[in-house]
């Protein structure tokens, strides 16, 4: 067990070199809320049909959407795509640990820390300085309540872990592929729609509402922001705690399996 | 029991073949031919306890497949191993508590982090006990002569320095047996001759078993005790090097330099390699006339200023097996 934590470790100080890209990162998803906050604006000046969402209820959607936007997977992790192709694994399978949980613990922290970097400048400007400034409108405002927030938490948690569980399916495919470019051209369209990011799960037709639900990927954001916003009400969030829970499970069954196949066909590259 | 008996381990590859051009790459799409490859083809050897093996043989003859067959890296299509007592491949996690490995083309140090910290997350993945790894750490500090840089990061070593930190970093949780594959790639001269001693050091103060692959024979002759050859995947030679040196009909060699420039040196046992001067390389079998009366033989025909005697280089023996004169042992 120490051995896993003193490498969660490792990685998230390695991770916490990239301040400088997290806020570039920033600036970045703030412009693109800020987009995002008018094009929506327009989109319901413009209609008098009921929406999925009252606006009030988008704004926290697109602001926690953009705070979070790190948690989604949509590269390949190139440190451990390039050790599977220089033939580097070899060092990795000396350790006494298993292969498996080494790589997980890499994703999360991949994953935890990039979110982790931005979030509190992010939270603090657009859920408090915005408020000061008038901007009320364009505002993040708190979860629905206290409740609401310890079940968001959670559901945060589980969105951690099935990213994370994502990421490891991912690397596990290089063992096959020997290169990440297909991946790293797949994924990013994959999350983009699939996630939510780019237009909320709910605003979407109903037969594509039951492609998502089908899907991995609405419980990486699509479900702990709409918890949040009391668009799933407490009492029902449990049920789609556990549609996360569930594919975290499924994703990291599936992961090692394959990962245990893919490790015996591995030719170990480079002599 | 031998510390490792390994039994007719045979390991094939399987690579991808394409035919040259479209045509070949659009065939590959539908049907791809494979290649076998054997990289081991029934290879046995046993080490005992406190050896230190050269494991020698070509590019390609099947060492780094070897090493990590015994370290539980890779499992073989047939045959069997067992490194004190344990099937390495079956029982993975538990074998490599027990081993150490450097591959030299490698590095196992966290890149961005200083030496110190990798040794430290070392001490969490082998869960060495606390008192233990800092005894540890400080001795092979000393040994290996770390003090100076353990606080750099690793991207800012030298080789050199780097090499020595890998097998610093390998002998942390106590290995009874350690796997160096290449340690002296690349390394200056001094640094080959520093590694070299503490090789040597370790194998003598911690009694720990190494099995070394290497291409410079200079590392054979300082530290093996016995060198194991394989061309093929098959064994070529297993013995010492003065086995292996007697055992090819080795001509020999000898510089002479006479006082006055003369036109020959001629002897009837000895045949005339190259004259330059006053120098005069000749090659003999010490089958038919000892050194020492060659020796004799040409200080009364000539005056001699000097003399060098030559064994023929152990690369060129080496060479020869790699060529195909197997020799039996």
């Amino acid at each position: 067990m120490r051995a896993y934590t003193a490498m969660m470790g490792a990685h998230m100080r390695c991770q916490l070199q990239y301040r400088a890209a997290a806020w570039a990162g920033m600036v970045t998803q703030l412009f693109f809320g800020m987009v995002k906050l008018m094009i929506f604006g327009a989109f319901y000046q413009s209609t008098k049909v009921e929406q999925p969402f009252s606006y009030e209820q988008m704004v926290n959607y697109i602001w926690l959407g953009q705070v979070l936007l790190m948690i989604l997977p949509f590269r390949v992790d190139q440190e451990l795509a390039d050790l599977i192709r220089m033939g580097n694994l070899a060092y990795e399978l000396t350790r006494p640990v298993k292969i498996f949980w080494f790589w997980y613990v890499r994703a999360l922290s991949l994953r935890i820390v990039p979110v982790l970097l931005r979030a509190l400048p992010m939270i603090l400007l657009v859920g408090l300085v915005f408020p000061l400034l008038k901007l009320n409108q364009w505002a993040l405002a708190p979860p629905v309540s206290w409740m609401a927030a310890i079940v968001f938490l959670s559901s945060l948690v589980l969105a951690f872990l099935l990213s994370a569980a994502l990421q490891v399916l991912m690397s596990v495919t290089i063992l096959w592929s020997m290169s990440s470019q297909g991946m790293d051209l797949l994924m990013p369209s994959i999350v983009w729609i699939f996630s939510g990011i780019i237009i909320p799960l709910p605003f979407y037709p109903p037969w594509m509402q039951k492609l998502f639900h089908w899907m991995p990927f609405r419980g990486l954001i699509d479900i702990p922001l709409r918890i949040y916003m009391g668009h799933i009400p407490v009492n029902a969030a449990l049920g789609s705690l556990a549609v996360q829970l569930t594919w975290i499970l499924v994703l990291l069954g599936v992961s090692s399996v394959l990962l245990k196949r893919g490790l015996k066909r591995v030719v170990i590259q480079g002599g | 029991m031998p510390q490792i008996q390994v039994d007719e381990i045979s390991k094939s590859f399987y690579i991808s073949k394409r035919k040259k051009g479209l045509k070949g790459a659009l065939k590959g799409l539908f049907n791809r031919e494979s290649m076998e490859i054997k990289a081991l083809d029934k290879l046995s050897f046993s080490v005992e306890k406190g050896e230190i093996l050269g494991y020698l043989g070509p590019n390609g003859a099947g060492k780094s497949t070897t090493l990590k067959i015994l370290s539980g890296i890779l499992s073989p299509d047939s045959g069997n191993c067992m490194v004190q007592g344990r099937i390495p491949w079956k029982d993975r996690i538990n074998h490599v508590k027990h081993i150490g490995v450097v591959f030299g083309q490698r590095t196992q140090l966290w890149w961005d982090l200083p030496v110190i910290e990798s040794f430290d997350l070392l001490q969490s993945i082998y869960s060495i006990p606390k008192d233990r790894y800092q005894e540890n750490r400080d001795s092979l500090t000393d040994l290996l002569d770390l003090e100076p840089f353990l606080f750099t990061p690793v991207r800012q070593l030298s080789l050199g320095q780097r090499m020595r930190c890998e097998i610093a970093a390998s002998m942390l949780h106590d290995p009874s047996i350690l796997f160096l594959d290449e340690p002296t790639i690349g390394l200056d001269a001094l640094s080959k001759v520093t590694l070299r001693n503490i090789i040597k050091k370790l194998n003598r103060e911690y009694q720990v078993t190494v099995i070394l692959t290497t291409h410079d024979m200079d590392d054979i002759e300082a530290l093996c005790s016995r060198i194991l050859v394989i061309g093929k995947g098959a064994i070529l030679f297993n013995g010492s090097i003065e086995a292996l040196r007697k055992q090819l009909d080795s001509k020999r060699r000898i510089l002479i330099e006479t006082e006055e420039n003369i036109e020959q040196v001629y002897h009837p046992k000895a045949t005339l390699l190259s004259s330059k001067g006053n120098r005069f390389e000749l090659t003999f079998s010490p089958r038919e006339i000892s050194a020492a009366k060659l020796v004799g033989d040409l200080m009364k025909t000539y005056s001699l200023k000097d003399i060098i005697m030559e064994n023929p280089p152990i690369e060129e023996i080496i060479a020869q097996l790699y060529l195909g004169q197997k020799v039996k042992p």
